[in-house]
């Protein structure tokens, strides 16, 4: 059995699994580590086509999302912060601010 | 790294650069001052120039196969500036009033502007990808800019959920074309001149990239996050972000499209064209007919931004030289009527207090007449009613889907434009026909002149294009010669 | 043998994945993160990605897991928020989640898998199919202790530490030589974006200063 395809068959599940819980979930900390899942399988394909083809883009590629990976969640959860500091202040009920 | 990669990386070196010397500069500046205004419009004309005289000379390749250095990666560092230009002079007053931190928020405009040379500029796609990461990541903080409002926290939140979200749809796409094609790099992949054995992987990896950059430039079933996203972060802000932002993402799509090597897909390119097609035409009817019915003008003017993403989508469709060409031109165009309509917005917003309801701009030609007229010019331009430039900008991108072959969508496209004129219209008749809904309570209107001057070269650009199109067509460069 | 690391280490990193998304408690869906985590870097290590791996748990790990997991306690009574805009139902997003899988798994099938090769023109050609590595995992290619100090000798010359250590250094030599020369400008551009998100993070999580930490600031700084 091909380690190429088993390894793409687990990143496969890896980003269903990761990109259902986004769409699932309501908590933006658990919606947040569901986006670091699918990043986390495009890595996993990443690697498993650099190996199979003997090409190190593909690994250098994995390391600079690692690195974006980092700066999104430093980022993020500030926002996060962010709206919940207000959120305890103005005592709005709901995030949904702006519907309508 | 020799000289012609020092040059070609230039543009990006000195947006960065007066970013950083922007931080520096306020570190040790304790009042709030115009300073890194300045030093952001100085920085970006520097780049504009820098990137014109590269313009002219030989098209090449730098950093080993790294950053393009052609006509299209300068046209579009140029208009990137010109939006950085026009961005920083409307900030001015915006900011000081709501007593932002001005050095930070222009350092990230900066930073923002040289991810977005990356994108238009990078020969593979690990260099797109950082480019379209640094101007994301610009993009959420400057969303979530009045950290004490919670429209614009919110704004942050839902851009930056959804934005990352769809990086990994992105990133996904960019592994399935990798490993279909053995390769990141464009020139690369370019120069693949037969492809013996592919499937459906190469499609599946292209239309995953797509449903990424759709999200990046709030295509019609992607769009959701806009309105919203629009309307809570700073107005200026949103000028910003839908117009240079979308531009960077459809020179980016246009350049990995353009790199797909002749055969690779076979049958593949036919639908992945009719993949294209149908995001451009459902984008351009939803957002056209949505916006009929709104009555907030930042929300008008986010839908509106769906339908224009619907037009540029138009020319990736027709994925040839004219729709090239096209999407050059459009996207131009598109970025001075939309910064400035924006920028209209920003600037009544601040003047008066109110302005976010389109029945605040009834009588606006009374109270403003000034504002009133340009924002007349800007949004006969944004219909398409010549002889403004918007006209020429669509005449062109049906032209090229014509020219492909898709006749059908041209008309769609014709079609959309005729219901957009209703909206865009309408608010021309409530300012010139309408009486004031509320009379000006003796409030002091503070004039805003340097952001007149922004939205005044805007328009006049849009005339002058309009008038003469033949400007733009030639710095695009490829053909209608 | 390979076969059954494999499916341990991909059955761990599966788990934690559905743990992370489904689990009800946020703080059960932190912690098994760290397992997917950890099973992914498994996979790392067995397709001879040992630095990617280390990496793996040094930035994962050791950085985001810990971020995430101090949000978890700073925004404990965060209340939830719907990014879901519109009227589509959770079947709809699982059928949506499911018809991709599905896509991908047939794409990942139906494709033959694709290597690129220089022909005599200079240009470059796509042959090779997975047919023939599927019965070889791995062996077709040249991604090997051995094969990759023979492939950077010519390149590079052959570094001390590689032939002190017999090939033992990995794949961490040739990532760094890549990073310094083909890469050079991707490994510089990423410091704007650090640079973008340190001074982003700061500016949007920092507390807004009261009057009179104003005045004592003013009076220290004088």
């Amino acid at each position: 059995m091909s380690s190429l395809s088993n390894y793409l068959i687990v990143s496969a599940i890896l980003f269903m699994i990761g990109a259902s819980g986004v769409m699932f979930r309501k908590n933006v900390i658990v919606i947040f580590m569901c986006v670091e899942l699918m990043l986390n399988a495009v890595n996993l394909t990443l690697i498993a086509f650099s190996q199979f083809m003997g090409d190190q883009s593909g690994q250098i590629l994995v390391f600079f999302v690692m690195t974006v990976a980092a700066a999104e969640a430093a980022v993020g959860l500030a926002i996060v912060i962010s709206v919940y500091r207000n959120k305890e202040t103005v005592e709005i009920d709901k995030l949904n601010l702006l519907k309508g | 790294m020799n000289n012609t990669d020092f040059i070609a990386a230039l543009p990006l070196i000195i947006l960065a650069g007066t970013g950083l010397l922007i931080l520096l500069w306020d570190a040790f500046e304790k009042t709030p001052s115009r300073a890194p205004l300045i030093l952001t419009m100085a920085g970006a004309i520097a780049a504009a120039i820098v990137a014109g005289i590269n313009m002219t000379g030989p098209a090449s390749v730098a950093f080993g196969g790294l950053l393009y250095d052609n006509a299209f990666s300068n046209f579009f560092t140029i208009i990137f500036s010109a939006a950085t230009i026009l961005t920083a002079l409307l900030a001015e007053r915006y900011l000081l009033e709501e007593e932002v931190l001005v050095g930070e928020f222009c350092a990230l405009i900066l930073f923002a502007a040289s991810g977005m040379v990356m994108m238009a500029s990078g020969a593979d796609m690990l260099v797109i990808f950082l480019g379209l990461e640094t101007m994301s990541i610009a993009f959420y903080v400057l969303a979530g800019l009045f950290r004490t409002k919670t429209e614009s926290n919110e704004a942050a939140l839902k851009y930056f959920l959804l934005g990352a979200f769809a990086t990994g749809f992105f990133l996904y796409g960019i592994a399935l074309i990798y490993g279909s094609l053995g390769t990141m790099n464009l020139v690369a992949m370019s120069n693949i001149h037969s492809v013996t054995t592919s499937g459906p992987m190469l499609l599946l990896g292209l239309i995953l990239l797509i449903v990424g950059f759709a999200f990046k430039v709030a295509a019609f079933p992607f769009h959701q996050w806009a309105p919203d996203v629009y309307e809570g972060a700073p107005t200026v802000v949103s000028g910003y972000m839908s117009t240079a932002g979308k531009a960077a993402a459809f020179s980016a799509i246009v350049l990995v499209f353009s790199s797909m090597p002749a055969g690779a897909l076979a049958g593949g390119a036919a639908k992945i064209q009719i993949v294209i097609a149908a995001l451009a035409a459902c984008s351009m009817l939803y957002g056209n007919i949505v916006a009929l019915s709104q009555t907030k003008i930042k929300r008008m003017l986010a839908y509106s931004s769906t339908a224009h993403a619907g037009y540029l989508l138009l020319g990736v469709a027709a994925l040839n030289a004219t729709g090239v060409a096209a999407i050059e031109i459009y996207a131009a165009v598109y970025l001075l009527m939309q910064i400035a309509a924006f920028g209209i917005v920003a600037l009544l917003e601040k003047e008066t207090g109110t302005g976010l309801n389109l029945d605040d701009y009834a009588g606006l030609a009374k109270r403003r007449p000034w504002a009133a007229f340009l924002l007349a010019i800007i949004m006969l331009s944004l219909a398409g009613i010549p002889p403004f430039a918007g006209f020429f900008g669509k005449y062109y991108l049906f032209l090229a889907a014509i020219n492909a072959g898709l006749t059908w969508l041209a008309i769609v496209g014709v079609v959309s434009s005729i219901i957009a004129s209703y909206f865009y219209l309408r608010i021309i008749v409530l300012m010139y026909f309408r009486e004031p809904l509320h009379a000006d309570d003796g409030i002091a209107v503070k004039e805003n002149n340097i952001s007149y001057i922004a939205i005044g070269l805007a328009s006049a650009a849009l005339v002058v294009l309009g008038l003469m199109p033949g400007l733009l067509t030639d710095a695009t460069g490829y053909f209608f010669k | 043998m390979f076969d059954i690391i494999f499916y341990i280490f991909g059955a761990i990193t599966v788990g934690g994945a559905l743990v992370t998304a489904f689990a009800r408690n946020i703080v059960y869906a932190a912690f098994s993160l760290l397992f997917t985590f950890f099973g992914i870097a498994g996979l790392y290590i067995m397709a001879n990605a040992d630095f990617l791996a280390v990496t793996q748990l040094l930035v994962y790990v050791g950085g985001i897991l810990i971020l995430l997991i101090f949000g978890v306690m700073l925004t404990s009574r965060i209340g939830t928020v719907d990014i879901r805009v519109g009227t589509g139902s959770r079947w709809v997003a699982g059928i949506m989640a499911l018809g991709l899988f599905a896509i991908l798994c047939a794409a990942f099938f139906g494709t033959a898998a694709t290597h690129t090769e220089k022909s005599a023109d200079g240009k470059s050609q796509v042959v090779t199919s997975w047919a023939t590595h599927a019965t070889r995992p791995w062996s077709g290619s040249k991604w090997n202790q051995d094969a990759t100090t023979e492939a950077l000798k010519p390149k590079y010359g052959a570094p001390d530490e590689v032939k002190s250590n017999e090939g033992s250094s990995g794949t961490s030599v040739e990532i760094g030589t890549l990073f310094l020369t083909d890469y050079l400008l991707p490994f510089e551009v990423i410091s704007v974006l650090i640079l973008v998100s340190l001074l982003g993070a700061t500016m949007i999580a920092r507390k807004e200063p009261t009057k009179e930490e104003e005045a004592i600031a003013e009076s220290v700084s004088v």
